[in-house]
């Protein structure tokens, strides 16, 4: 059986994640779609402590010969579901990214065309790029 | 020469820190394809590409950061179809494309032989070679590509390319990859009823730089290829392959 001091700390540790995780969400440095497996992860560290001879049965009936290996298992799986959920945020980031890349990069290039057009109307001088432009001010 | 209503030509150059050279592929470019609108496609360079490319009076689209080859070319795709351009000659800034192609894979476009015309090297003269790795990875590929289109496909990765008006409204919003338009690519037109062919064309050793096929990548490109490939098959099977977009 688990030390009682250890079923202590984990539990304060649990608390501490939660509290930090759902802090976050408080001002808006985490959205509530990140946060929910965190506060999961939070939950079942506060848990687990709690429940550890129920959790050590349930390890037993499922064939664990070692029952603290069902929570490692359980944590490894959670820690690749978080993983996984940033790699598909990462993959639609990229492709918003890449649109967003592509379409600045041909507006500037029409307003460039147009601030162009305008100052030939006006009968400026024309600046041939933005480089030289820069040169120019600078 | 070529500036009737209803054939409008543009040629798309995706350019990544090619300021060395540029002076030399541009002119010859010009030369090669005259009547033909230039843009260049600024890959986020950190050198003078686009200045050297707007003092030869090309348009210049600048990309604020580094897409890569794929994510550039399709900002050309883009910019052709939305300024109305009937046809795109996509080819490469680092002179390895002999410009000498560009009439002959237009032509295959223009007369309606095809949608998409692709200059091979290897039915062309070859003065190109690879890794070994990924000479044998674009020979599995090719042959994956010609059995499933039933057409033979001898250099799936080349990127010197002659595009009709439909095919560029295909791609310019989807339905191409942001890194290299490949083999998978290839099959992806195939199954959406594009005709694609493939015309002899001279490719070179760069004129100056680094080529982007060094040290691991040839790895990296044969597992991310066969991923691909694999998946536009499934798609397919899946009935959820590409289809034509209205646009």
């Amino acid at each position: 059986m688990i030390d009682p001091r250890t079923r202590v700390y984990m539990f304060v540790l649990g608390l501490a994640v939660l509290a930090f995780v759902l802090n976050l969400v408080r001002t808006r440095r985490l959205q509530e779609r990140y946060a929910l497996l965190w506060l999961l992860a939070g939950v079942g560290l506060t848990l687990a402590p709690v429940f550890i001879g129920q959790i050590d049965r349930f390890a037993y009936m499922l064939g664990f010969a070692y029952p603290p290996a069902l929570l490692l298992m359980l944590a490894v799986v959670g820690l690749l579901l978080i993983i996984f959920q940033l790699s598909l945020t990462i993959s639609h980031n990229s492709d918003h990214l890449k649109v967003l890349t592509q379409e600045l990069g041909l507006l500037r290039h029409e307003v460039e065309r147009l601030a162009a057009d305008v100052d030939a109307l006006r009968g400026e001088p024309v600046p041939q790029n933005p480089q030289q432009e820069e040169q120019a001010r600078g | 020469m070529r500036t009737a209503m209803n054939d409008r030509r543009l040629i798309i150059i995706p350019a990544y820190n090619e300021a060395a050279n540029l002076p030399r592929v541009l002119p010859e470019i010009r030369a090669a394809a005259p009547g033909y609108d230039l843009v260049l496609v600024d890959d986020g360079s950190r050198d003078a590409t686009p200045a050297l490319a707007a003092a030869h009076g090309v348009a210049v689209v600048s990309l604020p950061a580094n897409l890569g080859y794929g994510g550039a070319v399709q900002t050309g795709f883009r910019y052709a179809v939305r300024r109305g351009y009937d046809l795109a000659v996509v080819i490469d800034a680092d002179g390895q494309h002999d410009p000498a192609g560009i009439p002959l894979l237009a032509e295959a476009v223009a007369d309606g032989r095809a949608d998409v015309a692709i200059g091979s090297r290897f039915r062309g003269r070859m003065q190109y070679h690879q890794p070994w790795v990924k000479r044998a990875g674009m020979a599995l590929f090719a042959w994956v590509v010609s059995r499933a289109t039933g057409r033979e496909v001898t250099d799936p990765t080349s990127g010197f390319q002659a595009l009709g008006r439909d095919v560029l409204c295909f791609f310019a919003y989807d339905n191409y990859p942001v890194d290299y338009p490949d083999a998978d690519t290839l099959l992806v037109l195939h199954y959406a009823g594009f005709r694609v062919i493939e015309a002899p064309v001279t490719m070179r050793e760069r004129i100056a730089g680094v080529s982007m096929h060094s040290g691991w990548r040839p790895f990296y490109y044969v597992g991310k290829m066969a991923l691909a490939i694999t998946m536009v098959l499934w798609r397919q099977l899946t009935h959820q392959g590409a289809r034509r977009v209205a646009t």
